[in-house]
């Protein structure tokens, strides 16, 4: 990946407009190409006479496995990128809080289901848009404090092989990405709005196998703090190393602790909570 | 009553650090453990045992009250503690210089608790606190 120049214009060059940054995709490898549709098709284009703020040049990928290879294959390089794009996000918007979390949303107001890799976000999201969630993100919540909002960010929504009992199955046009299957936007069964949700509740989500059901319990400003302390991901470009404005938020919106087994409970938990 | 830190922990990131954090546990996991920790674990050791001279470690602190809780941020352990009414009582009044006796009478006028129960709740409190380093023992006497 580069952002220094090539001579000539690549013959795909993507553009999509990503927490109000146009991020520009530059590339000559179609197969690149369409991989990067599949994951960041949700995103809008921006307007056309916008200039990048962020743009990526991805070399040809290495078609055939070849250990020692300069160039990596097709789904690492876009990997690779989607990473790095998290990274320059932050860079770029300094003024929002980005938090490891899924959102969903229901009757215009978001969901943020924070937890760990691992915790179930994207298992718990895939389910909840198969009951009239709204897809925001499966990964990072751009959060706006002082506006109290959260910016969708519509990556499409990664799954871990295999899929967990009950869950419902992959559509077509999933794609393969390095150790997860990427679920397009367009192929998800809900729509992705392309505008900011007020934040009406933060989920930390705690899935448990060795219970059943889903228990919510209401958390205090204090305790949402300092777990959302623990998923926040630009503490440090925020006064005070990030601590003052993760209490801003913790004291302004409703916070629970999910313990989930059931996918389903879960989906009827979350369902009535914002209902 | 419950007492001791209900503290939790968690290493801030390098700045810009986009990535996921996979290496850390759950902050709600620690949280349990040190609660647990606190409201049933015996006193490991007497009141007698903490009237080592201790200071403060309040420099590299960040302290927030939120709802009669305090969320101490230490920026240079990378942590952050969540301390429930008893225990943000007991490093209150210890960052204020008061001596331990002090502190114990005052939690028995507060939760009409007994003073053996009230000295034993401020030495674990103060052990703990210790243990995550938000005192420091030290030779200098603060009188």
């Amino acid at each position: 990946m580069s952002t220094s120049g090539e001579s000539g214009a690549p013959p795909f060059s993507l553009r999509y407009r990503v927490v109000e940054r146009c991020v520009v995709v530059e590339t000559r490898d179609p197969i690149v190409a369409s991989l990067v549709r599949a994951v960041l098709g949700g995103f809008a284009p921006p307007p056309e006479d916008r200039r990048a703020d962020i743009r990526y040049r991805l070399p040809p990928a290495r078609r055939r496995a070849a250990p020692g290879a300069a160039s990596p294959g097709p789904a690492r390089l876009v990997h690779d990128m989607l990473r790095r794009l998290t990274v320059d996000l932050q860079r770029q918007r300094t003024d929002l809080l980005f938090l490891h979390s899924a959102v969903v949303a229901r009757r215009g107001r978001a969901i943020l289901l924070v937890g760990a890799s691992g915790s179930g976000k994207s298992t718990t999201t895939w389910r909840l848009l198969h009951h009239g969630f709204e897809y925001l993100s499966d990964e990072l919540a751009p959060v706006d404090v002082d506006a109290g909002s959260v910016h969708p960010y519509p990556r499409a929504l990664a799954l871990k092989l295999p899929l967990h009992a009950g869950q419902p199955p992959l559509p077509a046009g999933a794609v393969a990405l390095v150790s997860t299957v990427h679920v397009p936007v367009a192929s998800l069964p809900s729509a992705a709005p392309g505008q900011s949700r007020p934040v009406d509740a933060i989920v930390f989500v705690d899935r448990r196998t060795e219970s059943s059901g889903a228990d919510l319990r209401p958390l205090s400003a204090a305790e949402a703090g300092v777990r959302l302390y623990g998923g926040a991901l630009n503490l440090l470009t925020h006064p005070n190393r990030g601590l003052d404005a993760v209490l801003r938020l913790a004291r302004s919106v409703r916070c629970f602790a999910l313990a989930t087994a059931d996918l389903q409970a879960t989906a009827d938990v979350l369902e009535r909570l914002i209902d | 009553m419950k007492q001791g830190t209900e503290a939790a922990a968690q290493r801030p990131g390098p700045l810009l650090d986009g990535s996921v954090r996979r290496e850390q546990p759950s902050v709600g996991d620690m949280a349990e453990q040190i609660a647990d920790q606190g409201t049933d674990a015996p006193a490991r050791g007497s009141f007698d045992d903490h009237r080592l001279p201790f200071e403060m470690q309040s420099r590299s602190l960040i302290v927030r009250e939120v709802e009669g809780e305090l969320l101490i941020l230490d920026t240079r352990a990378g942590r952050i503690h969540q301390l429930n009414a008893t225990a943000a009582l007991v490093w209150r009044r210890l960052n204020e210089g008061k001596e331990l006796e002090a502190v114990a009478v005052e939690l028995t006028e507060r939760f009409e608790i007994d003073l053996p129960t009230a000295r034993a709740d401020v030495g674990r409190t103060l052990e703990t606190l210790r243990s995550e380093g938000l005192v420091c023992d030290t030779d200098v006497d603060l009188g």
